[in-house]
This record gives structure tokens, C-alpha cells and sequence, in this order.
């Protein structure tokens, strides 16, 4: 893979900490991660292990407090968000980076018809590229948003409120606002699990043709495997909030390295039948005390010494194929 | 054949949800959630009831239960008819039970595990030691005995829903109702929930109805599968009948709609069926066979007349205009 020099999205040792009664929660703990232009980066992980936290981070919306950083860079195009000023910031998060969300339903403002909502997000984009904007305008860029959408009479459902749509149309909607600005990202939050497997499986079928179409870099969240395998070219796995593996779609299915990462792929059940795996023993750990070292080491069947003692880095075993375990490091250090 | 446990004969259930029309001329409007199923479950099966939202299959389990009474219909617990009873004698409430899809719901945040396992005993095991009895349950589903002073906010959400299976088990049930048991897990705890479930099932000789929208689930723990589509079950077949030749066009979308993360599944879902429509809305379903405003394959008669069931063989029914 020819990789240009300067990734698109590149966040460097991110933590992110919560404050709670009684002490803070370590939620992010040094997160790396890359991506280049026109990649598709799925990132992966079960409840609670910081996806949406790593996202709200990037998109800088997370509230500060309780949240902190304590540490790391993000950085878009070379710049770093986290030290962008308000007025950037507007511009990245449209024409840079948009967001589709998981529920749909609550993503749109059930008192406002989706015209007036359509209408706020493309006259603000104008505002953010100082451009004049007219209403014709923003109607006729409306009505073809909805139509790369594949929405049937996009007149009139601009006419219509949310509670008119059905779910799968929802969503729709929310993908024709994220791309009616041209991101350059757009990060897609469990796009399809708030609906039935049927209109599920329309919706991928769609947002991977319309990123083919436009080569966008994607980022898809989720923590079922089998939409990261149809939707992404690369992997990034996540675990009590940091990246343990991360490689090509195909090699991650292939030939998970990080015993996280294989554990996971295990307990999914298959049509192939045969049963389904004993799952990984014990659960994600609390963020307030997180384990020494390797946050999966109370959990993790090959657990040695240095586990549980130093955090393992991620480290690149094969081109393309990284993973955060002692048992694939050269050599490790042993130093206390 | 043995003779089933439970046998549920063309059971309907309508919703009046509100009515259209002026004073003398108000009619109401109905939601025919469950509109003709039938279906037999054998003593120590597992029947996978799979469908999507709306599809009426979280009614057809409160049916089962006795949450609602069913509008028309048979339903018939090993050789007493049960459908029509006003109020279920005892007995009949402790032989069926049924664990629900959203653990955090369905426990009592006011009480400790412990009270909330000993109110199914208070009711229907009185006498013996109530304490030893919790203290089985626990070690029954494998959760250490101190989770009984717990509350269910200290645990996790695939405690819970053990603590949820707990329940169901105090009344030493003969058939447990899954509704969705697993649908609010992440998959590593699913597969430690499924797995729970399934050697409990061979300990005690449960029989199970479990309802998912997940297939890749069900191809693991069903030994027959039914699906349903707005009110009706459009198929029913063994687990290894069914995923090998589907036959209705719906349930070929189903699979061919599945993300899966192996090369040996994609050569097993049908590549042709894409999904396509929205589904409908359970108050206004389509006439004919109501498949057909989504099929590939719709010939015109298919919106007239609502095809029957045919038997292909060894059980798998299909109701399709398409066959025999």
C-alpha cells in the first residue's frame, strides 16, 4: 500500500479521563491511531471499551468537565483539533469530519421538519466557507442529497417530520445530512443497529456505494464483526481504551494475533452452525482502578509476568498488522 | 411422535390502537399483531422464533404466558387448553416462564438479588429452606453466592440477565419463553449466556421458545426454526433444512442480509435476494400474501390471495405462492 506522507486523521497517545465522585475514571488510555485518505478504518470493540468517547474526542464535543485530557494529539491534516480555536473547529467539523449516529430517532429534532433541519446544517456550512447561500438554493441541495440517499419524492418528505419517516428512512435522512456537506470524513456510529437486519443490511448496501462513489474516508464504529468485514478495509481493535491490533480487514478475520482480538472473533456466532465458543472469562474492567500493565491481563488466557507490569506497545509484527501483546514483541523488556 | 408440550393452533391476537371516523360512525382501528400462527414445540426442543420488529413475535410469547389473552385461537399446554382461561391456575403459571429481552428493565432496582429470587418461591415452592433455595440458583447459573446481596445496578448487563434466567428457573419450569435473551449483550457475553442456557437446558430438560431477529444465532441453538413476518409465520423447518435450502423469498432475504465473518457463511447465503422496501406497518398490512409489496419474485396473484401452508418434506412448510 502506497500511504501518503501525512495521514488524514492521526491521534497520538490520546487519554481521556472522567471525573466522577470519589476519583476519575481512566477511560481513554493512550489511544494511537492513522488514517489515510480514502481508507475505510473500522474500529471495533464490545460496550464500554471508549469508541464513542475516542470519537466525541475528535469531533471535540465531549464536555470538558467532567472529561479531561490529560494527554495526546489529534491531528487532522497535521493540525491539531484539540488545540484548535472555536471558529477552526466549525469548519472541521462540517467540511472535515461529519457524524452519522446510531439512533437515528434521536439524532433528528422531532419539532422541526426535516427541511428546516437539512436547511440548518447546508446554510451553516455556507456561513463557516463565508459564502451567501439562498433558500432556492439550499432547497435544490437538499432535495438531491435526499435523492443520492435513494428517498423516494424527496420534495415531499422535506415537507415531513421526523415521526413520519420509518426508521430505515431515518437514517437515511441523517446519512443525506452527514454527506450534504462533503466531509472528508465521515465517521459512522453503529450505523445499522437500531434497525431490523433487512433494512440494515439496505443501509450498508448504500453508504458503501455512495463512499465508493465519492472515495471518502470512512470511519465505522461498531461492535458487530460481520459489518466491519462487508464495509472496511482496515481494523482497528479496541479494548478498555486502547488499541490492542490493528491490520487489514481480510487479516484480522485471517489471523487475529492479540488474544482479544481472537477471543472475540471466536465467540460470534456462525451459520455454519457448530456451536458457539465459551466467550472471554471475566468482564471490562472498571475504569476508576484499571489493571496494572495490559488492561486485559486479568482476562487473558497466555498471561505471563511482564503482563502485569507494563502496558504493552503497539508494535508492528508484520507491514500493515500491529498488536499491543507481549507475546508478539521481540523482545521484551524487562526493566522495573 | 411424542406428543408436544405446547401446541398453538391458529392463534390470533388484535390491538384496537384508536379509531378513525366521526361519533356514529367511529371504527376502530386494529393492529392484527398475531394473525393465524400455529406451532408445536416437543418436550427438551428448542424452537427459534425469528422475525423482525412489528412481526408480532414478542406477542405471540406474552400470548404464551398469559400476558394477553389471545382473540382467537388454541393454545394447548401438554392437555389442558390454556388460551381461554381467564385467570391461569397456579400450576400452569409455574410451569411456564419466560425470561425478557432487556435485563435492566426486568429486575427491581429496589431489590437485592436476593429478594427478587425468593418472590417465584414465596409464590409457588412454599415450605422448605428459602435461603438454600436461592443459594442453588445461584450455583445453578454459576454466579458466586454473595451476588445475592447485591443490587441489580452492581452488576453487569449479562449478570443481570442471568440473574433474569435465575428467576425463571425458580419455579422449575418445564417450557422457559426467551424473548430476545441476549439482544442487549455484547457477543463475548452472549456467548457465555447462550452457552448457560443451553447446558441448563439438557440438566433440566427445558424446552425453550427463543425469539431473536438474530439468524447466526439461532443456526446455533434452535433445533427448528419458524419465521415470522407481520403476524404470520412465513416458514418453519429443522435448523440444518432450513439454512441449507430456504425457500420463502423472505427468508432468503434474511440470510442473504446477514453480515457474516467467514468465507465458508457467504457461500451459504443466497446471493440473488437483496433486500429491497420498507416493512410495513403491522395497522395496514398488504392483502394477498403480505411478503408481497418486498418480493422479487411477486406475480400478480400474490396480492390477492394469501398463499396456504405446503409441507416439502419432513417438516419444512412454507407458505408461498412459488411452491410446490
Amino acid at each position: 500500500m502506497v500511504s501518503s506522507p501525512t495521514p488524514l486523521l492521526e491521534i497520538r497517545d490520546l487519554a481521556v479521563n472522567f471525573a466522577v465522585y470519589g476519583g476519575e475514571l481512566r477511560v481513554l488510555d493512550g489511544v494511537n491511531f492513522r488514517m489515510f485518505a480514502g481508507e475505510r478504518v473500522g474500529l471495533v470493540g464490545e460496550t464500554g471499551c471508549g469508541k464513542t468517547t475516542m470519537m466525541k474526542a475528535i469531533l471535540r464535543v465531549l464536555p470538558t468537565p467532567p472529561a479531561r485530557i490529560p494527554r495526546g494529539e489529534i491531528l487532522f491534516k497535521g493540525k491539531d483539533i484539540l488545540k484548535m480555536k472555536e471558529r477552526e473547529l466549525r469548519s472541521v467539523r462540517g467540511t472535515g469530519i461529519s457524524m452519522i449516529f446510531q439512533d437515528p430517532t434521536a439524532a433528528l429534532n422531532p419539532v422541526f421538519t426535516i427541511g428546516a433541519q437539512m436547511h440548518a446544517v447546508i446554510q451553516s456550512q455556507a456561513q463557516n466557507n463565508h459564502r451567501s447561500i439562498d433558500r432556492r438554493k439550499i432547497w435544490q441541495l437538499a432535495v438531491s442529497a435526499l435523492k443520492d440517499v435513494a428517498l423516494a419524492d424527496p420534495e415531499r418528505l422535506l415537507k415531513s417530520y421526523p415521526i413520519q419517516l420509518s426508521g430505515g428512512m431515518r437514517q437515511r435522512v441523517c446519512i443525506a445530512m452527514a454527506l450534504s456537506t462533503n466531509p472528508e470524513i465521515l465517521i459512522a456510529d453503529e450505523p445499522g443497529t437500531s434497525l431490523d437486519v433487512t433494512i440494515q443490511d439496505q443501509i450498508l448496501r448504500l453508504l458503501r456505494d455512495l463512499v465508493e462513489k465519492r472515495n471518502m474516508s470512512v470511519i465505522l464504529i461498531t461492535h458487530t464483526l460481520g459489518v466491519v468485514r462487508e464495509l472496511t478495509n482496515r481494523v482497528y481493535v479496541m479494548y478498555a481504551g486502547s488499541i490492542v491490533e490493528t491490520a487489514e480487514t481480510t487479516k484480522i478475520f485471517s489471523q487475529p494475533l492479540h488474544p482479544y482480538t481472537r477471543g472475540l472473533i471466536a465467540t460470534v456466532p456462525r451459520l455454519t452452525g457448530g456451536g458457539i465458543a465459551s466467550g472471554i472469562p471475566g468482564r471490562i474492567p472498571d475504569y476508576r482502578n484499571p489493571p496494572i500493565g495490559c488492561r486485559f491481563h486479568p482476562r487473558c488466557p497466555h498471561v505471563m509476568e511482564i503482563c502485569k507490569q507494563q502496558k504493552p506497545p503497539l508494535i508492528e509484527v508484520e507491514p500493515n498488522h500491529s498488536v499491543a501483546c507481549f507475546l508478539y514483541s521481540p523482545t521484551p523488556k524487562v526493566e522495573l | 411422535m411424542t406428543q408436544p408440550i405446547l401446541s398453538v393452533q391458529e392463534l390470533k391476537k388484535y390491538f384496537v390502537v384508536g379509531h378513525t371516523g366521526l361519533l356514529g360512525k367511529r371504527t376502530p382501528v386494529i393492529v392484527r399483531a398475531v394473525d393465524g400462527v400455529s406451532f408445536e414445540i416437543y418436550p427438551g426442543e428448542t424452537l427459534g422464533l425469528v422475525g423482525e420488529s412489528g412481526s408480532g413475535k414478542s406477542t405471540v410469547a406474552y400470548t404464551i404466558v398469559g400476558m394477553y389473552k389471545p382473540t382467537a385461537g388454541k393454545i394447548r399446554f401438554m392437555d389442558t387448553e390454556i388460551g381461554a382461561n381467564d385467570q391461569r391456575p397456579k400450576e400452569l403459571k409455574k410451569a411456564i416462564q419466560i425470561v425478557f429481552q432487556d435485563p435492566g428493565s426486568s429486575l427491581n432496582p429496589r431489590q437485592t438479588i436476593k429478594q427478587i429470587l425468593e418472590m417465584p418461591l414465596r409464590v409457588h415452592r412454599k415450605g422448605g429452606n428459602r435461603l438454600e433455595m436461592v443459594l442453588h440458583l445461584l450455583e445453578i447459573v454459576g454466579l458466586p453466592p454473595e451476588t445475592m446481596y447485591k443490587y441489580p445496578r452492581m452488576l453487569s448487563g449479562g449478570e443481570k440477565q442471568i440473574v433474569g434466567i435465575a428467576r425463571a428457573l425458580a419455579t422449575e419450569p418445564s417450557l422457559v419463553i426467551l424473548d430476545e435473551p441476549t439482544s442487549a449483550l455484547d457477543v463475548s457475553v452472549q456467548a457465555k449466556t447462550i452457552n448457560l442456557l443451553l447446558q441448563l437446558q439438557r440438566q433440566f430438560n427445558l424446552s425453550y421458545l427463543f425469539i431473536t431477529h438474530d439468524l447466526s444465532l439461532m443456526r446455533n441453538v434452535a433445533n427448528r426454526v419458524a419465521i415470522m413476518y407481520l403476524g404470520k409465520i412465513c416458514e418453519v423447518a429443522n435448523t440444518a433444512d432450513f439454512f441449507q435450502k430456504p425457500l420463502h423469498p423472505y427468508t432468503q432475504m434474511l440470510l442473504s442480509s446477514i453480515p457474516v465473518v467467514s468465507e465458508e457463511e457467504e457461500a451459504l447465503r443466497p446471493k440473488k435476494v437483496l433486500s429491497q422496501g420498507e416493512i410495513p406497518s403491522p395497522v395496514n398490512i398488504p392483502t394477498g400474501c403480505s411478503f408481497h409489496t418486498r418480493c422479487p419474485f411477486a406475480m400478480p396473484h400474490c396480492s390477492k390471495v394469501d398463499p396456504p401452508f405446503v409441507d416439502m418434506g419432513g417438516g419444512h412448510l412454507v407458505r408461498c405462492h412459488l411452491y410446490p
